[in-house]
């Protein structure tokens, strides 16, 4: 096992009920002892959900267990546990504090929403730890999850509802699980040749780059020049940024493309014609180590959401309750 | 440190081109305290009694290196400050003061400054010392809270029991597996749903087409939770009031403290300084009351860096009033200019320089006019921009540099201004230095003159590429007198370099005539 292993949760909407998956699997935990540490992407475990007007799930640390947030999360909380390290500017933009709980102790998490800074945060308990599991609080609006340096594994909330918007943001998290994984050599390839600058790098099979683009794919005008110089070849184009319906229009009619995701957080169409032909190939950079999904069903009616096979589906509102897990 | 110069306004492009945003990197270190310094100019009074405590400070420091390390552990208190002043210190902020208080006298130990300081400091550290266990990094309790707490935590089995007892008590009523206090939802046709209904210990809410199973928690849990609430509410007014007595403590010191928190970030900063001044063997300059600039070896290294081993550094003694240098074309005028530029910023903005020596005024501005061909940012052709340049007066104490002063316009008139701009910035209190291309400027009296030393004539039997001829560039300043036989010479070397290089016969013949005279 690695030192440090993070498992990261993502939920399709507000309200998906990811902080009960949080706390669900942050329950199983704790039957292992190995270090947990709770981190979150952004702010989590508010009490009060102004969009539905009600109470919110909490999160409680547990005694002994380790959390990172922002000092002022920790307000009326002195005394109730220890500081293990103090992140501060230049590296962070706001105080984070990494605190032991001498108590089960309920927080609200807020940590950064940079990647830089999860990262500088990862490497300190990398190296305060002999070995730990990091339980990630993630946003779908970071792109940046998906990538191997942050999450290990992940565990996806979905609001099961039959508002067309929120469907569509489900299709768009499941889909991407369903493409193959870049071959090594192409992988190590992009990483050796991509930087968060880039949005858009195209490269033949022979591992030629063709092009690299600053701009925002979709308006980038060099983008389409050059994939209509190379449309009678077979190339790939390596998206690091939102695919979205605007971006579909222009790759899709290159049938010898191959598009590569950076992070299954990139769809971002809605069905138009040209998808449903999905004739481009789509690959992901990294391969998505789905351990389970829950549902929060607003609505019992059939949808046509396919989850994927062999994944774990739990609705914890639902379904029996399980004996060995309490909050 | 990140050192920032915000209101770089010039020219971006030419702060590129020679390197300042580079420079400036070469003073990037991980020190909390001082994450980031925006640079400004500061001043002739400011910079002349910046650069004498930095001189001071160079000599008086036993180890520099160890008061690095131990800066870097210094932590930041930017957001304790406020805290300290309005009284509500937590036990992070309260973390951040006591390594603060013990990192800096830890510094002033070593240091050579007053030590009278240190009984004050330590008396507070000492006081903080009784509440805060620093090492831990949490409060210190006393023995009445660690038993509430160890009754915190008998109440919290107590609690997960009484839950089992009334999840079973639901099972046993309703049917249904709930675990407390997890949320639940049936569909309105579950088997279980009368039964709920007529439950005391459950609820039902509908929610869309779904009910949600509210809990009715028995008194025997409530209570347990309530009494567990309240042994919570004692330990968090313990340490509230701990906080409490301890921001009374600290607000009393807080002038202190302020105090010493922007005395230890300036020093950082010049630690900082004179740090990388020796790892990347820099230099102070030293300061003249008159105004000057005189430097030996001085180094623009964005050039440095292209030319490597062939890069030749500066050498060149101004004075007040107006200079100008001549020399041929591709020998390196504009690269002096550059480097002036470069230097002299630095030494508004209070930097080390790359230099082996610098003697210099403060300039109370530095401008440079390179020579363009207009631009459409501005809507000026090149006349237009040099004449804006000049349409802005230059404060005394300025250094002017001016990249082939008026070859914008036609020889005659460009002439005759350079004339009338030389004659009136040499009685100004300005450093006024440009490059030339007219012979008529030597008739101007009292001007200081310099040329670029010419390469040397054999050369041209070994050289076959521009580039040859670059490397074989000496790149070297010599002052010269007021006698107009250099002036002859500079212009058969432009007439010897062309004829080297242009492939047309009839066209070589021509200049080979011309040198002949």
């Amino acid at each position: 096992m690695k030192k440090l292993h993070t498992i990261c949760f993502i939920g399709s909407d507000k309200n998906a009920g990811k902080t009960t998956a949080f706390n669900f699997v942050y329950a199983k935990l704790g039957i292992k002892k190995i270090n947990t540490v709770l981190l979150s992407i952004g702010v989590n475990g508010e009490d009060f959900d102004s969009l539905e007007n009600h109470i919110k799930p909490k999160i409680v640390v547990k005694k002994g267990d380790y959390f990172v947030t922002e000092q002022n999360r920790l307000k009326e909380l002195d005394g109730l546990y220890d500081i293990v390290k103090i992140f501060s500017p230049p590296n962070f933009k706001k105080i984070y504090v990494l605190s032991c709980t001498h108590g089960n102790l309920p927080v609200v998490l807020e940590g950064p929403n940079e990647k830089e800074e999860i990262l500088k945060i990862k490497e300190f308990i990398g190296s305060y730890f002999d070995q730990a599991n990091i339980l990630l609080d993630g946003s779908i609006d970071r792109q940046f999850i998906a990538s191997e340096e942050i999450s290990d594994e992940f565990y996806f909330s979905l609001l099961i509802t039959q508002r067309l918007e929120q469907i569509k943001k489900i299709k768009n998290l499941i889909r991407p699980l369903t493409y193959d994984v870049v071959i090594p050599q192409i992988k190590s390839f992009i990483k050796k040749i991509s930087s968060d600058r880039y949005k858009t790098i195209i490269f033949d099979e022979s591992l030629n780059i063709i092009y690299k683009g600053l701009e925002i794919s979709f308006l980038d005008k060099n983008l389409l020049i050059k994939l209509k110089e190379n449309a009678a070849k077979k190339i790939y184009i390596y998206l690091n940024g939102a695919l979205t319906n605007h971006l579909w229009e222009i790759l899709s009619p290159f049938k010898n493309l191959t598009l590569i995701l950076d992070s299954f957080t990139q769809e971002m169409i809605s069905n138009i014609p040209q998808f449903k032909d999905d004739t481009i190939k789509k690959l992901l950079l990294n391969k998505v180590k789905l351990s389970g999904i829950f549902l929060r069903e607003e609505t019992s009616k059939k949808s046509d959401i396919f989850l994927p096979e062999n994944v774990p589906v739990y609705n914890l509102f639902r379904e029996e309750a399980l004996d060995e897990v309490r909050i | 440190m990140k050192l920032e110069y915000k209101s770089y306004q010039q020219d971006l492009e030419l702060g590129r081109e020679i390197g300042i945003f580079q420079y400036l990197e070469l003073f990037n270190i991980d020190v909390p305290i001082l994450p980031y310094k925006v640079l400004d100019h500061l001043g002739k009074t400011h910079a002349q009694k910046f650069y004498q405590e930095l001189n001071l400070l160079n000599k008086a420091i036993p180890n520099l290196e160890k008061i690095m390390n131990l800066s870097k552990e210094l932590p930041n208190l930017d957001w304790v400050l406020p805290m300290i002043e309005q009284k509500t210190i937590n036990q992070a902020g309260l973390l951040s003061l006591y390594y603060f208080l013990k990192k800096n006298i830890e510094l002033i130990e070593i240091e050579s400054f007053s030590k009278k300081e240190i009984p004050s400091l330590q008396k507070l550290t000492d006081q903080i010392d009784i509440y805060l266990d620093a090492r831990k990094g949490c409060l210190k309790s006393d023995t009445k809270i660690d038993q509430l707490k160890k009754q915190i935590q008998d109440l919290e089995s107590s609690i997960d029991e009484l839950s089992k007892r009334y999840e079973n008590e639901i099972f046993n009523d309703t049917n249904l597996k709930m675990i407390y206090p997890w949320p639940k939802e049936i569909s309105p046709d579950h088997s279980a749903l009368e039964k709920i209904k007529k439950s005391s210990l459950l609820k039902t809410v509908k929610n869309n087409d779904h009910q949600l199973i509210e809990y009715i928690p028995p008194k025997y849990l409530t209570e347990e939770i309530a009494k567990k609430e309240k042994m919570e509410k004692i330990i968090s007014s313990y340490y509230q009031q701990i906080i409490s007595k301890l921001n009374m403590a600290i607000f009393k010191k807080q002038k202190i403290i302020t105090l010493k928190y922007e005395e230890r970030v300036k020093l950082t900063y010049q630690y900082i300084l004179l740090f990388c001044m020796k790892k990347h063997k820099l230099i102070l300059p030293e300061i003249s009351k008159t105004l000057r600039f005189e430097v030996a070896e001085g180094i623009l290294p964005a050039i440095q860096n292209k030319r490597e081993k062939q890069y030749v550094p500066l050498n060149i003694n101004l004075n007040k009033g107006s200079n100008v240098l001549f020399g041929a074309n591709m020998a390196g005028k504009t690269s002096v200019l550059k480097t002036i530029y470069f230097l002299s910023f630095l030494v508004s903005l209070g930097l080390p320089v790359p230099a082996k020596k610098l003697i210099t005024s403060i300039p109370s501005n530095v401008k440079i006019h390179l020579k363009s061909s207009g631009t459409i940012a501005s809507n000026l052709s090149s006349f237009g921009e040099e004449l804006d340049f000049f349409s802005k007066d230059f404060t005394a104490g300025s250094v002017v540099l001016v990249d082939e002063l008026f070859q914008t316009t036609n020889p005659l008139a460009g002439k005759d201004l350079s004339t009338i701009f030389l004659k009136y910035f040499n009685h100004k209190n300005v450093l006024f230095f440009c490059t030339t291309q007219y012979p008529e400027i030597i008739k101007i009296k009292n001007l200081n003159l310099y040329k670029m030393k010419d390469v040397n004539q054999n050369i041209f039997n070994s050289i076959n590429t521009l580039s040859d001829l670059l490397n074989n560039m000496p790149f070297k300043v010599e002052k010269v007198s007021g006698d107009k036989t250099y002036i002859a010479k500079e212009g058969t070397m432009a007439l010897l370099i062309a004829r080297h290089f242009i492939k047309n016969e009839n066209i070589k013949q021509s200049i080979s005539k011309k040198i002949k005279g």
